[in-house]
């Protein structure tokens, strides 16, 4: 008897990443790289990255160099060059711990780039410098990595067809058996979230840890979060926390929506305290964070969603309950994870990476 | 078609390996002269690459001399070209490195400017500076050059200032390359100038298949 197959459900992952309770541990990172990019040419990436804003990110001015779509039509970019997004660095171990002479002794560790010299840039290298001036200086983290568009302007700026969509989940991949190195999606991604691996001629980024993802655990930066700042779930799980913060409550928002790539990885804006008079009294009228930038990193919807977050703040200030700062607090580790609460320890067989 | 002709000349050279770019042999082979012209960004395959490319100078190298020489057991082409500034390997990201290749149909009627289609696929040889190996692909259409399975193309390139020289070898009899005594094969050539950015199917190429007769 003929089998008959169906074609699994259209689905879209998506990650809500809250600002507000990111500390700038950089651990996603760290674990992204002892998962993905130790070695074979990746030394130098960082698939996903945590950001210092305002500042000028990774690359360097991260949001400068074109990619995305404007009016529908696409945007020409450009590739900045590997010292912008920072080498993979080594340390003076040699000269500090094997050294004859004491004057070489008490030099601190430096760290050196590929061309052996001190590194001029690196990533997240304008660390909590932030803006403002103070006493109204500000800064907050972002966490940057693959956001899996729904439009991804690295997937249609490809003339080979190397990069895919998965129809599962929609996680976005890049077919290296079929990547002739060319970095033209490198120069579409107006989030510059995409590597280019020179000692094997192929591009690479973030890939949502989907082998972790098929067996039902969640990417290693979500799982081993310490702050509980990321949520993963489908997109189409109404009881999830993804579909109610982003459509039901409407505090995750897009970055740069203005790039026309419908990214879905979102971002629950950073609450602002009120900013200091010139007598050093609050100012409850004005946030020390100026919200017309928070509209440009977010879209004309912040203002609502931190309308949303302060009341919903105010009410359970006040002895009530809110869904979505319970959403928000996620009391429980494991809600965070929607269907990925599998522990990689208790996989039977290989463990996943 | 173009009525330039690029005759392969016999040559007495018994190693499997090529003759060097500069090899004195190489003065034994007649020089042709190809025009190249620039790839129209709108045939590229990709909206995006339109977009980059629309009104950007094209086509950095417009002139490729070729010869070609056959032995018992080689057929060998020698390409020579100049760019305005060379461009030998892939040094960082935003560095694309110079690049040739010799595009052949497969079988059929395949066409040039499409690089095949899937009745009428076409071979191809290139090499890119700074790689060790040459490839030959294949490819039914824009953007779908694939590699083939294990080759015997070999190559041997010189960089003399902004000038490269490179020799392409094929084993006869192998590989679709099954030339005899009197026969001839149409031929393309491109060339990519890695400094201006050219790459995948930003080239310049001959614009129209050109005869390569065994002499």
């Amino acid at each position: 008897m003929a089998q008959t197959t169906t074609k699994p459900e259209r689905r879209q992952l998506a990650v809500v990443f809250d600002t507000n309770k990111c500390i700038g541990c950089q651990v996603c990172s760290l674990v992204c790289k002892k998962l993905w990019t130790e070695a074979d040419g990746r030394e130098s990436m960082w698939w996903t990255i945590v950001n210092t804003l305002p500042g000028r990110g990774t690359p360097k001015d991260v949001f400068t160099h074109g990619g995305g779509y404007r009016d529908g039509q696409p945007v020409p970019g450009v590739l900045p060059p590997k010292r912008d997004w920072g080498e993979a660095w080594n340390f003076e171990y040699e000269k500090v711990f094997a050294s004859g002479t004491d004057e070489d002794r008490l030099i601190p560790l430096q760290p050196i780039d590929e061309s052996g010299t001190a590194p001029t840039w690196g990533p997240n290298w304008d660390e909590d410098m932030g803006g403002g001036e103070y006493p109204n200086s500000y800064f907050f983290y972002l966490q940057q990595m693959c956001m899996n568009c729904s439009k991804p302007a690295c997937m249609e700026a490809c003339p080979r067809s190397a990069i895919y969509k998965r129809h599962e989940d929609g996680i976005v991949l890049i077919d290296e058996e079929s990547c002739n190195g060319y970095r033209f999606c490198a120069e579409a991604c107006p989030y510059k979230r995409i590597y280019f691996n020179e000692s094997r001629n192929v591009a690479q980024k973030c890939i949502s840890c989907f082998p972790r993802l098929e067996t039902g655990v969640a990417p290693a930066c979500i799982r081993q979060c310490p702050g509980r700042v990321q949520h993963v779930d489908y997109m189409d799980n109404e009881d999830g926390h993804i579909y109610k913060l982003v459509h039901k409550w409407q505090v995750a928002l897009p970055l740069r929506p203005d790039f026309g790539c419908e990214p879905n990885m979102f971002y629950v804006p950073p609450i602002s305290p009120a900013a200091f008079n010139e007598n050093g009294e609050f100012d409850e009228s004005r946030s020390r964070i100026p919200i017309e930038y928070l509209r440009e990193l977010f879209g004309p919807g912040v203002d609502a969603a931190l309308a949303t977050l302060e009341a919903e703040r105010e009410k359970v200030a006040a002895g009530g309950e809110s869904e979505l700062v319970d959403i928000l607090i996620s009391r429980r580790w494991h809600d965070l994870m929607g269907p990925f609460k599998t522990d990689p320890a208790k996989l039977d067989g290989k463990p996943v990476v | 078609m173009s009525n330039q002709n690029l005759i392969a000349a016999r040559v007495q050279h018994k190693s499997d390996s090529p003759l060097g770019p500069g090899d004195a042999a190489w003065q034994g082979a007649d020089d042709v002269t190809f025009s190249l012209e620039p790839t129209p960004p709108e045939s590229q395959p990709s909206a995006y690459v339109q977009a980059s490319w629309a009104g950007k100078e094209r086509g950095d190298v417009r002139s490729l001399a070729t010869r070609a020489l056959i032995s018992e057991s080689l057929l060998m082409l020698h390409l020579e070209w100049s760019v305005a500034d060379a461009s030998p390997a892939i040094t960082d990201y935003n560095v694309y490195a110079d690049a040739c290749g010799v595009l052949f149909p497969t079988n059929g009627e395949a066409q040039l400017a499409t690089m095949g289609n899937p009745e009428a696929p076409v071979t191809a040889w290139y090499w890119r500076a700074g790689s060790e190996d040459p490839s030959v692909l294949t490819a039914t259409g824009l953007g779908t050059t694939r590699p083939t399975g294990g080759h015997s193309l070999q190559v041997s390139a010189e960089l003399t200032g902004n000038t490269w020289r490179v020799v392409f070898a094929h084993p006869l009899g192998t590989g679709g390359v099954n030339l005899a005594q009197g026969d001839s094969t149409l031929v393309g050539f491109a060339v990519w100038s890695g400094a201006a950015g050219e790459r995948a199917g930003l080239k310049s190429h001959t614009p129209d298949w050109q005869e390569l007769r065994i002499a």
